[in-house]
């Protein structure tokens, strides 16, 4: 199979790098095993965007795409981004939200926020959201009054999940009778607690599964049912934001016509030639293209191949019996660096001290964070024996594969510039006729 | 073992069940995580003491109620075959004891190979039936599907005139098709022994592309019964056809593809036939099966445009080659799972045969058939339940045409929305058949059974 660009991977950067090489007028194949990360991820861009026209540019394709798609996404006025509530109950700061995590935005709440309260809406029947927790936690972290209350869905969904409470959000019918019993719970027809004025919250957070597809209009419905501002706060996994992402997003570029996906295909083989990547194959089909995006993610994803003995070696001394003595285990330094299988790039590791698996409590020091392709998010090296070849002219890094490569921890706003930028140059270099490829797209 | 069966890879994030139709709208599933790797492991060695999970844990954990679609392969991002260990479970599940008729019926239906013979020798009883007392004829058809276990509200395909290898036969003209190259025709069950519309419409178009079809013997893939948890039978089934497809191959070359017009197909032979027949003649085997739609937008996309032109040349304009649109198109999962893209809206697209309405990402899921078990007297309700976001999805459409490869996808679609449904590559034969053929509707409408509405959950 042909196309101008092939993305390996379908996981945010993987996506975006998609999206921003068919914006660029490539025809695009994604080749992936799974959604990626997508699955986990709370949807919320965090982590520093960086400055620069590229970083404005990128954010802002990303937000047009997400309004095609119909999910749209919201960058904070502010600067320093959104600062919202995680799914612990503290406080995080967000590059980009979706628009359903958006109003949340702690600044942006009505300052009656303080006399009325947040009020953290949870459901009886959804497991891991303890909304009594949250609040409590949010209490402590942002000095807001911040309440609970939990609802009952009804005997319908039993012992529920975000996947089968969502399926129930998307049902209009049942919907409805929900507004009524929301109505009932969550306003009190008194004030509830002593100091306030009014028993009507300043904003109710509800858990992130309010409909895997009719989520904008439910928002808009309960806001004015309720009389107040709703929003929705992460949680954890089974992601319904990453959910929707995967969904939305892959469903308008499938509908563009212009990206073609090939789910459920590992990539085991490459043909290099002359510092050029030509084609790459899964065990049954050889995909073609003029260039191509790695984003494949990082150890989790697959995209670098870390053995355990890369992480720690273990080594039990032998007591004097002869037995292995369990408090004699120790870990030693890992003897391996980190390995990009596809084209066996160089990575951020830095020999056996760079995998130390120390007591630091900073991101910057678990090994899986800081491993990542080196090379930028354009032209990676590549390596074979401890030699050092010419880098892969039409091969471009994104996602978290470059993770820690720029000293930093990977995250989503990483993956939304790199997968753009990548995507970008991917295309245009496609776009190029044949006698001018070859050289550094940059 | 290969690492994705090993359940200890599985990192616990849920990803797969955030994606599996089935739990969302079924409380009696567990979910494919606990179905899958975590059962897996337990059966592999729970902790001291615990009871060796068996039958009926695997059917307490609603392991029977997988619809085998894939979607948490597609999902999982530590790259487990999810849906290969929630199939152990399920033919675990399926030791269960039950009833000696219950199993009986049950192993019928996963055999299809029997039970589509069955039916097509009812044929002609069905079809004197149906013209001389329709109402008692449906009637009888009904009591006989309620016998079996199966659900009375399902519309059932009408009997054939003429079979596929007689149609085949009665249309080939040896002195053309003595240069072009071979292919296999796969045709699945559905246009083999059901409706051999899909088949003839396949046949016509691999031939106008170049091609010399051949309709070797064969039997069912073996789908029906794995995703019913009879492991023997598809296994049966698997070594059957290898030894059947083989003896073709031999005649016609060891690289002839095998083509089928039926995802499912298409991944049973490629995927789960390998794991069934050990061997190179299998792994050999598998490695040229083709799905038609690949196939065409593939190796046979120079001669299909190439038809396409000697088609235009006939007419006087264009958009007389069109065929009646606008339509949708539903992508089953086994497609997606299959990775192939979706290569007939592209090709319908690229030669300009009709437009396409955008159903929304709801549509893009699975549509709860689930082969047989959407079929089953107990598994009707549920099935339009899981299937519920796509199917009210092409319920707010107004297209001609819903178009599907999936025969059972088709069935579930025109069954809860009352739309009429095809196969894409019929209205890609009618495309290239031109306005001078007869024209005759794709599809006649069938019957539509959700008089109570699509239910919530099972």
């Amino acid at each position: 199979m042909t196309y101008d660009v092939v993305v390996i991977g379908s996981g945010l950067a993987g996506l975006v790098a998609a999206a921003s090489a068919a914006a660029g007028g490539a025809k695009v194949g994604v080749i992936s095993t799974s959604s990626g990360n997508l699955g986990l991820w709370s949807g919320l861009a965090t982590g520093p965007a960086g400055g620069g026209r590229d970083v404005a540019e990128a954010l802002c394709f990303f937000l047009e795409t997400g309004e095609r798609a119909g999910l749209p996404y919201r960058r904070a006025a502010a600067l320093t981004g959104f600062d919202l509530l995680a799914a612990s109950g503290r406080k995080i700061r967000a590059v980009l939200a979706p628009e359903t995590m958006a109003a949340g935005d702690l600044r942006g709440l009505p300052t009656a926020a303080c006399g009325s309260g947040l009020l953290v809406a949870g459901f009886t029947e959804l497991a891991d959201y303890p909304a009594a927790l949250i609040a409590a936690e949010a209490r402590a972290w942002t000095g807001l009054a911040v309440n609970h209350r939990s609802l009952s869905l009804g005997r319908e969904v039993g012992h529920g999940s975000g996947p089968r409470i969502a399926r129930l959000f998307d049902d209009r019918t049942w919907f409805q009778g929900f507004l009524d019993a929301a109505r009932r719970v969550l306003i009190a027809e008194k004030p509830w607690r002593a100091g306030m004025d009014t028993a009507r919250p300043a904003a109710i957070a509800f858990p992130p599964v309010l409909g895997l597809f009719a989520f904008r209009d439910n928002l808009t419905a309960l806001s004015e049912a309720l009389g107040c501002p709703v929003f929705e706060l992460p949680a954890l996994p089974p992601s319904i934001p990453g959910q929707r992402f995967w969904r939305f997003w892959r469903h308008r570029l499938e509908a563009d016509g212009r990206v073609t996906f090939h789910a459920g295909r590992k990539v085991v083989k490459t043909g290099v030639e002359d510092g050029r990547c030509l084609w790459v194959a899964d065990e049954l089909t050889r995909f073609q293209a003029r260039a191509f995006v790695l984003a494949t993610g990082g150890v989790a994803g697959g995209g670098l191949l870390v053995s355990p003995s890369a992480f720690f070696a273990v080594t039990a001394d032998d007591g004097e019996d002869g037995r292995q003595d369990q408090d004699r285990w120790s870990v030693d330094p890992a003897p391996d660096t980190p390995r990009e299988p596809l084209f066996d790039l160089d990575t951020a590791g830095q020999g056996p001290d760079w995998l130390t698996w120390g007591p630091r409590t900073d991101r910057d020091g678990r090994p899986f964070q800081r491993a990542g392709a080196e090379g930028g998010s354009e032209a990676p090296r590549s390596s074979g024996a401890g030699r050092r070849r010419k880098p892969l002219a039409n091969v471009f890094v994104a996602g978290w594969l470059l993770g820690g490569s720029e000293k930093r921890p990977p995250d989503a706003c990483l993956s939304i510039v790199s997968g753009w930028r990548a995507g970008r140059l991917a295309a245009s270099l496609a776009a190029k006729p044949d006698g001018e490829r070859g050289g550094d797209p940059r | 073992m290969s690492d994705a069966l090993l359940p200890d890879t599985c990192i616990g994030c849920s990803a797969c069940v955030a994606a599996c139709p089935v739990f969302a709208a079924d409380g009696g599933f567990a979910g494919p995580k606990v179905v899958g790797p975590a059962f897996a492991r337990r059966r592999e060695g729970g902790w001291p003491g615990e009871p060796y999970p068996g039958p009926a844990e695997a059917a307490a954990l609603g392991a029977d109620l997988c619809l085998r679609c894939h979607a948490c392969d597609l999902a999982c991002p530590a790259g487990i075959a999810v849906s290969a260990l929630t199939g152990q479970a399920k033919t675990l599940a399926a030791q269960t004891p039950q009833t000696a008729f219950r199993r009986f019926s049950g192993r019928l239906l996963a055999d299809q190979e029997r039970f589509g013979h069955l039916v097509s020798a009812a044929g002609a009883a069905r079809r004197l039936g149906r013209c001389l007392a329709p109402r008692l004829a449906l009637g009888l058809e009904r009591t006989g599907l309620r016998v079996l276990g199966l659900s009375p509200n399902r519309s059932l395909p009408a009997p054939p005139r003429l079979s596929l290898p007689t149609w085949l036969e009665s249309t080939r003209r040896p002195e053309v098709e003595r240069t072009l190259p071979s292919l296999i025709l796969f045709a699945g069950c559905h246009a083999r022994l059901h409706d051999p519309r899909v088949g003839q419409a396949a046949v016509s178009v691999l031939r106008a592309a170049g091609y010399r079809v051949a309709l070797p013997t064969q039997v069912c893939c073996g789908s029906p019964a794995s995703s019913s948890g009879e492991e023997e039978l598809a296994a049966q089934a698997a070594r059957a056809n290898v030894a059947l497809l083989g003896q073709a191959s031999t005649r016609l070359g060891e690289a002839t593809p095998i083509v089928s017009p039926c995802p499912s197909c298409t991944l049973a032979l490629r995927r789960t036939l390998p794991e069934l027949v050990p061997g190179q003649a299998a792994r050999q085997l598998a490695s040229r099966v083709w799905d038609l739609g690949e196939f065409l937008a593939g190796p046979a996309e120079s001669g299909l445009h190439q038809a396409l032109e000697r088609t235009m040349k006939r007419t006087v304009e264009r958009s007389r080659v069109r065929t009646s649109g606008p339509f949708a198109y539903h992508t089953p999962c086994h497609l997606q799972a299959l990775g192939s893209g979706r290569p007939f809206p592209a090709l319908l697209g690229a030669l300009g045969s009709g437009t396409f309405l955008d159903p929304g990402p709801a549509a893009d899921g699975c549509c709860g058939m689930g082969g047989l078990a959407g079929l089953t007297a107990a598994g009707y309700r549920r099935s339009l339940a899981t299937g519920r976001p796509v199917l009210e999805a092409y319920a707010t459409l107004e297209p001609a045409l819903i178009l599907s490869d999936c025969p059972a996808c088709r069935w579930q679609i025109a069954d809860a929305t009352g739309r009429d449904t095809a196969h894409p590559v019929e209205v890609l034969a009618a495309a290239l058949a031109g306005p001078d053929s007869p024209r005759r509707p794709l599809r006649a409408a069938p019957l539509s059974i959700s008089k109570e509405g699509i239910p919530r959950t099972s």
